[in-house]
């Protein structure tokens, strides 16, 4: 049942959202309230809880739990920020979207819901900074952006039931499963703009704000990796059937990514494309699991979409704090920044921190499994390297910001707090917040990071939950489960690592 | 319940149909026409049939996502419609319907109602050029929600029978609908000479 409220929360959230997304403080607040109410409603989810609607059965597990909390509370600290840094619209309806796709990808057995899920949580995602604004080329961006979208949904949803009624005969013909394996990965690379799939998602991050960047290339793109990683280990792993070209291609494919997309992020000005390629990067590092096909990859591909989700909300945290700041995304116009907000810089370095890891912590540990997975001495190579490499333009990015400070941060808001004069009172502390802006949004941006960091050590039982089982359906609840098991779309029989 | 095979087979022609309409008119009411039309027939083109309640669901979508649609396509001006011509259109997706009906034929497309494979595979061959060719925004915006529907009718041909799927690809319809409507009205604000609008943090965007 709390699973059902949950996912009412969020609907209803997004549809409140939406309908105020014209009116700049109201949206705000609506956004908020939403998320805040989502957080609570995820709070009460205990692992288990099971209940089938309209056909569709949802079953919480603990790493569900987490997943979407952490989704949730990414999604009200990022809405927090894009209020104070003064963003036109709240990104709360994209989030409550991605909340409610995260619901239905993890709680359920079958894969093909939570695909059509993650579409629709993009679709609005992309429509909410888009209507209003007439900018320069925005339609053509959004067209581009919801093709590639639809394809990716369309080819991961076709190759499931395709790999699926090919397992289900006697005798599996192993080059059409491969085929279907290299759709599903090459529909993740998609959906996470990995290169060379990226084209559509640069031009976004000119268009949108960070908070929303941060769903449409974070939070989604890791649960369409779950979700292509439990159907290859529900379906195909345990057949052990002869997937090695299909493997080497998936494999070379996310290597080469790694490469490109570091070094794309290390060459690119614009702050916004650095993002976006710097999430790239994090999709084609969750493809080295899908590449293994081993039970083996379970555990660490799931520890790296948790650590994920929260260090792409705190890498776009700090984007959004940094625009709202400086009014631009440029790096040769935030020449010295790190000198004006050393604690902006402090919360880049530690967003690094809960995206790359050093050794002991869980996401470093989770990343370094994935790329032993390719058990190949020089593949294992090129992927450490390929691990170490967005150090190159979170470096770049700290070394223009301790140059001598150009004009437009010579003259951006002060990071230090500061107390307006007047008397203890309403009026007071109503002063003090107009004032204080940009610390708030800094302190708030640090909030972020210092969580995500948390998060990447393992705290909460991480690796724990990332371990655990996927979600089974409980005999006797559910009416599609029989019409499952017929179709070979059978839940839950393997997985456990 | 199950249809009859020829009752199925009667239904999945007509959504091609419609799905040719909807993809070469360029009467801007006809189209939507059509897509209604194939979003709506388009769940009743399996065996056996779903729950009605979803099949309620899926014709509310249906209407809710063409609806969303016009709302921008309303006073916009006539579409390009089809290069090549509806004759020649409906050709293709006559061939591409039967490429399906072999394939299903020789085992190589699952389990499930021949009649949705040939659908799925004469619809997708009919929005395969307004989804590569995107100088009609307008026209790539129902190619987008009839390439879902194929994609949904070819998971059932290949033997997932699943509800849920069937539940979901309404919700992804709707959304995506939605953005194609919002898409649809940056692009008319922009004919409209209202461009030039102040987005924070990134200055004036200006037309290139």
């Amino acid at each position: 049942m709390t699973l059902f409220v949950v996912l009412m929360v969020a609907a209803a959230g997004v549809v409140a959202a939406w309908v105020v997304r014209d009116r700049r403080r109201v949206g705000h607040v609506v956004g908020l309230i939403a998320l805040a109410g989502t957080v609570l409603a995820v709070a009460v989810i205990q692992p288990g809880d099971a209940i089938e609607a309209t056909g569709i059965t949802f079953v919480s597990t603990p790493f569900a739990r987490m997943m979407i909390m952490l989704v949730a509370v990414a999604g009200l600290l990022l809405s927090g920020i894009a209020a104070v840094a003064g963003d036109e619209r709240s990104p709360a309806v994209a989030w409550l979207a991605t909340v409610a796709a995260g619901l239905i990808c993890l709680t359920t057995a079958n894969p093909v819901p939570g695909s059509w899920a993650i579409l629709a949580a993009a679709a609005i995602g992309l429509a909410l900074p888009i209507s209003g604004i007439a900018g320069r080329n925005v339609a053509a961006v959004l067209l581009t952006a919801l093709t590639a979208l639809a394809i990716g949904a369309i080819v991961v949803v076709v190759a499931m039931a395709g790999g699926t009624a090919q397992l289900a005969l006697p005798e599996p013909d192993p080059g059409l499963v491969g085929l279907a394996f290299v759709g599903v990965a090459a529909a993740v690379a998609v959906r996470g703009a990995v290169v060379p799939f990226h084209r559509w998602a640069p031009p976004i991050a000119d268009v949108s704000s960070g908070p929303i960047v941060a769903a449409l290339l974070g939070a989604l793109p890791a649960l369409a990796a779950i979700l292509a990683l439990s159907w290859l280990d529900q379906e195909v792993t345990p057949l052990l059937l002869p997937l090695g070209v299909a493997q080497a291609i998936v494999l070379v494919a996310a290597l080469v990514a790694m490469i490109l997309s570091a070094f794309a992020a290390w060459i690119q000005d614009d702050l916004g494309h650095v993002t976006v390629y710097l999430l790239g990067h994090g999709t084609a590092v969750a493809l080295l699991g899908i590449a293994a096909v081993d039970p083996d990859a379970w555990a660490p591909t799931r520890t790296w979409a948790l650590a994920s989700v929260g260090a792409a909300a705190a890498l776009l945290g700090w984007l959004t704090v940094m625009e709202g700041r400086y009014r631009s995304r440029r790096l040769p116009d935030l020449r010295g920044w790190v000198r004006r907000s050393p604690l902006l810089a402090f919360v880049l370095a530690i967003a690094a921190l809960a995206m790359i890891g050093i050794p002991g912590m869980a996401v470093m540990e989770a990343r370094m499994a994935l790329v032993g997975l390719a058990e190949n001495p020089l593949a294992s190579l090129v992927g450490t390297i390929g691990l170490a490499a967005p150090l190159l333009a979170i470096g770049r990015i700290l070394v223009v910001g301790i140059d001598i400070p150009s004009a437009a941060v010579r003259t951006a808001p002060e990071e230090r707090p500061h107390r307006p004069p007047g008397r203890l009172g309403p009026d007071l502390i109503r002063a003090t917040a107009a004032v204080n802006r940009a610390p708030i949004a800094s302190v708030l941006a640090l909030t972020m990071a210092l969580g995500a960091a948390l998060v990447s050590t393992g705290a909460f039982d991480l690796v724990v939950a990332a371990a655990g089982d996927p979600p089974v359906e409980p005999q006797g609840l559910g009416g599609s489960t029989s019409d499952q098991l017929e179709s070979g779309w059978a839940p839950g029989e393997v997985g456990d690592p | 319940m199950s249809w009859p095979a020829v009752v199925v087979v009667a239904l999945a022609i007509l959504v091609v149909v419609a799905a040719v309409v909807a993809v070469t008119a360029s009467d801007r009411r006809l189209a939507l026409v059509g897509l209604a039309a194939a979003l709506s027939l388009a769940p009743l083109v399996a065996d056996p049939l779903p729950d009605p309640l979803v099949v309620a669901i899926r014709i509310v979508g249906a209407a809710l996502a063409a609806y969303l649609v016009r709302i921008p396509l309303r006073d916009a001006g006539p579409g390009r419609g089809s290069r090549i011509g509806w004759p020649a259109e409906a050709a293709a997706a006559a061939a591409a319907f039967v490429a399906g009906f072999a394939a299903s034929s020789t085992g190589l497309a699952g389990s499930g109602p021949a009649a949705a494979t040939a659908a799925a595979f004469a619809v997708g061959a009919v929005v395969l050029v307004p989804l590569a060719d995107q100088r009609d925004p307008g026209r790539t915006g129902l190619a987008l929600l009839l390439a879902i529907m194929a994609a949904d009718l070819l998971r059932v041909g290949l033997g997932d029978p699943g509800t849920p799927g069937s539940l979901t690809v309404t919700a992804a319809m709707v959304a995506l609908a939605t953005a194609v409507a919002a898409m649809l009205m940056a692009r008319e604000e922009r004919h409209h000479g209202t461009s030039g609008t102040v987005v924070p943090g990134k200055g004036t965007e200006d037309e290139p």
